[in-house]
């Protein structure tokens, strides 16, 4: 998969991560940290054990990825979820975190594709 | 270690793509340290101090946050002197507000255009760097001017001490005390209108009291004798003798210092009773600057040894002028003599170079930019004092530093005492070509230490190295320790040192060595 096709199947802005890094060796980098990155799973663990407050930061950290990244769909879960644990508050609505989790795999899962396609 | 030749950048994020992007684009023009969260920027803030040069800080970060990191650079004061900038998703104004109470200096919002954020971060580091460079250029500036100032009057007064066959520490003296009491006048009441700036004229203005005095023939000035009456009238003229020197002074007659001095001159021979001469005026019809040069003069003369008379102690000074026994004086000058007595104690034991004045109208001048603009303030001031502290403690340890050298005017400045062991000049002018210098050692010491002054290095700037020296002909070489210390500045394009601080002291033989090494 190139990474066009990535950004177009999860509903990113190809052309603004361009622009902001200029070549796809550099986005590529980032985007190896952003699958390493362990937020996510800091995320899941955090709304199991209810700690809303470090739910909320996890969730902020993957939307200033998502950002970064112009992952667009992803970021926009993701801040709405961030929105939604503002202050500590506790997660009341739970199809927002699932949105989050299944954007999030389906950028987890394609990114690797255009990794294998890279090597 | 930092490369001293580029400014350096905290980021302070938590997380690491966020990081990396900011690393990207900053490496290799700026050293960059990490931090990934509020506890390690505020550890690298301790560590590093102003050798950051701008730290980019992320809002939301555990356990310390953005906030918190900014509330303990204000509480340290860092933020007066390392510039602020926010990295962050948060838009809302809450936010923005917040943080820039706390003093940040600038916004950059997530995602960034690389192009733009680095433009932003290298004008807020240019902006600070070139702020600081003219802080301390007027600083600099500033004490140099007073510094020069103070030298001019005081080889004026000089001038009519020496004819007098006095010390030149009477006029020292009165500035000192004429500055003290004037500061606990300021204290006790408002009804003089003296501002801090005032006082430090005062004082300046304070050693021409007796500048008239080299109108008075020397074999009276200087008669061991009794005065007769006569001799004594024409002694009395010098009052108003000064005056006249300072109101022929057309072109400045507007200048304080001018009128102070005027006063000075006139009315320091006074009495608070009207007893005094040259006008006979009473009370505070006597300005109060002649009220308190009077006093000073008064205090100096008892505790100092005159062709006849000892000198009292301290002690018996202030109470021989309290008690009426020297003159008569304003009530409320006394209690300030008297509240003032151990300070002066302290101060009139020691050392009193012009360059505590100078420092202080320095000092005078970074308050008033300080006041003016809070958030503009640098620690200029305490950066000149630091210095001065350090140096008057190293002059204190025995062996401490004993000469300075300047690259630029290649000029060496040598204490005075081992100014006086070596029997030279305390300040020379291009060593290098000095006949006693190179008398010594037929310029084998000279070769030595500029070989060791070139294994400097910015980190590694100290460095020692022994050196044969014969001071007299006919006497035989000794080894001397030169221990230096280098200080490097950038100029035209690369790192140099621009001036050498070091020690050099005999070795003794072994088992008289005694080491002086403190720490």
């Amino acid at each position: 998969m190139t990474l066009v096709e990535f950004y177009d199947k999860v509903n990113g802005d190809y052309e603004d991560v361009i622009f902001r890094f200029q070549d796809e060796k550099r986005i590529m980098r980032f985007a190896g940290i952003f699958l390493r990155d362990r937020n996510f799973n800091q995320l899941q663990k955090a709304i199991e054990e209810r700690d809303w407050s470090a739910a909320f930061r996890a969730a902020h950290t993957i939307k200033g990825m998502a950002l970064n990244m112009s992952f667009t769909r992803l970021f926009e879960s993701t801040a709405a979820l961030t929105e939604h644990l503002r202050g500590g508050a506790e997660l009341m609505n739970r199809e927002i975190y699932e949105k989050v989790c299944s954007d999030y795999n389906e950028v987890v899962s394609n990114l690797e594709k255009v990794e294998q396609t890279e090597d | 270690m930092l490369d001293k030749t580029k400014n350096t950048i905290l980021i302070a994020d938590d997380s690491e793509m966020n990081r990396a992007i900011l690393v990207d684009m900053l490496e290799g023009e700026y050293n960059i340290l990490e931090a990934e969260d509020g506890k390690e920027a505020i550890a690298a803030l301790k560590k590093y101090g102003t050798e950051i040069s701008l730290l980019l800080l992320d809002i939301v970060m555990p356990d310390m946050d953005g906030y918190d990191v900014l509330a303990v650079m204000n509480h340290n004061q860092w933020i007066k002197d390392i510039p602020v900038i926010m990295i962050t998703t948060e838009v809302g104004g809450t936010y923005l507000k917040r943080a820039y109470e706390l003093g940040a200096t600038d916004f950059i919002n997530r995602p960034f255009d690389p192009q733009v954020a680095h433009c932003r971060i290298a004008n807020t580091i240019m902006l600070y760097s070139k702020q600081k460079m003219l802080m301390e250029t007027v600083a600099a500036q500033i004490f140099e001017n007073e510094k020069n100032r103070e030298i001019m009057i005081s080889i004026l007064s000089h001038i009519v001490e020496f004819r007098n066959g006095e010390s030149g520490m009477h006029v020292l003296h009165v500035n000192t005390l004429t500055e003290i009491l004037l500061r606990y006048l300021l204290t006790k009441t408002d009804k003089y209108p003296i501002t801090q700036a005032d006082i430090s004229i005062i004082r300046m203005a304070s050693s021409l009291h007796d500048i008239g005095k080299i109108s008075i023939p020397e074999d009276i000035l200087n008669k061991p004798g009794r005065l007769t009456r006569e001799e004594f009238e024409i002694m009395k003229t010098h009052s108003m003798a000064g005056a006249e020197l300072m109101s022929n002074l057309k072109n400045y007659q507007n200048e304080k210092l001018l009128e102070y001095s005027y006063q000075i001159c006139r009315w320091h021979h006074e009495r608070w009773d009207g007893g005094g001469y040259p006008d006979g005026l009473s009370g505070d019809d006597i300005p109060i600057a002649a009220q308190v040069v009077s006093m000073a003069d008064v205090y100096d003369a008892l505790t100092s040894v005159r062709c006849y008379k000892d000198a009292y102690s301290h002690e018996k000074a202030i109470s021989m002028i309290l008690n009426g026994e020297c003159g008569v004086f304003n009530p409320l000058l006394l209690e300030c003599l008297k509240d003032a007595a151990d300070r002066i104690k302290k101060e009139m034991s020691e050392d009193h170079s012009g360059d505590a004045g100078s420092f202080r109208a320095a000092q005078r001048v970074i308050d008033d930019v300080r006041n003016f603009d809070k958030d503009s303030s640098l620690h200029i001031y305490e950066m000149l004092s630091d210095e001065r502290a350090k140096s008057r403690f190293l002059d204190s340890l025995l062996g401490g530093i004993s000469f300075e050298y300047d690259k630029g005017t290649d000029t060496l400045v040598l204490t005075e005492s081992l100014a006086e062991t070596l029997d030279v000049p305390t300040i020379i002018t291009n060593p290098r070509k000095n006949e006693i210098l190179t008398s010594w050692s037929e310029n084998k010491g000279e070769k030595i230490i500029i070989d060791a002054l070139k294994s400097t290095t910015p980190d590694s700037p100290t460095v020692s190295c022994d050196i044969p020296i014969r001071l007299k002909p006919e006497e035989t070489e000794e080894m001397y320790r030169v221990n230096c210390f280098t200080i490097w500045h950038k100029r035209s394009d690369s790192l140099q040192y621009t001036r050498v601080v070091g020690e050099l002291r005999p070795i003794k033989p072994r088992g008289e060595d005694i080491t002086y090494d403190i720490g």
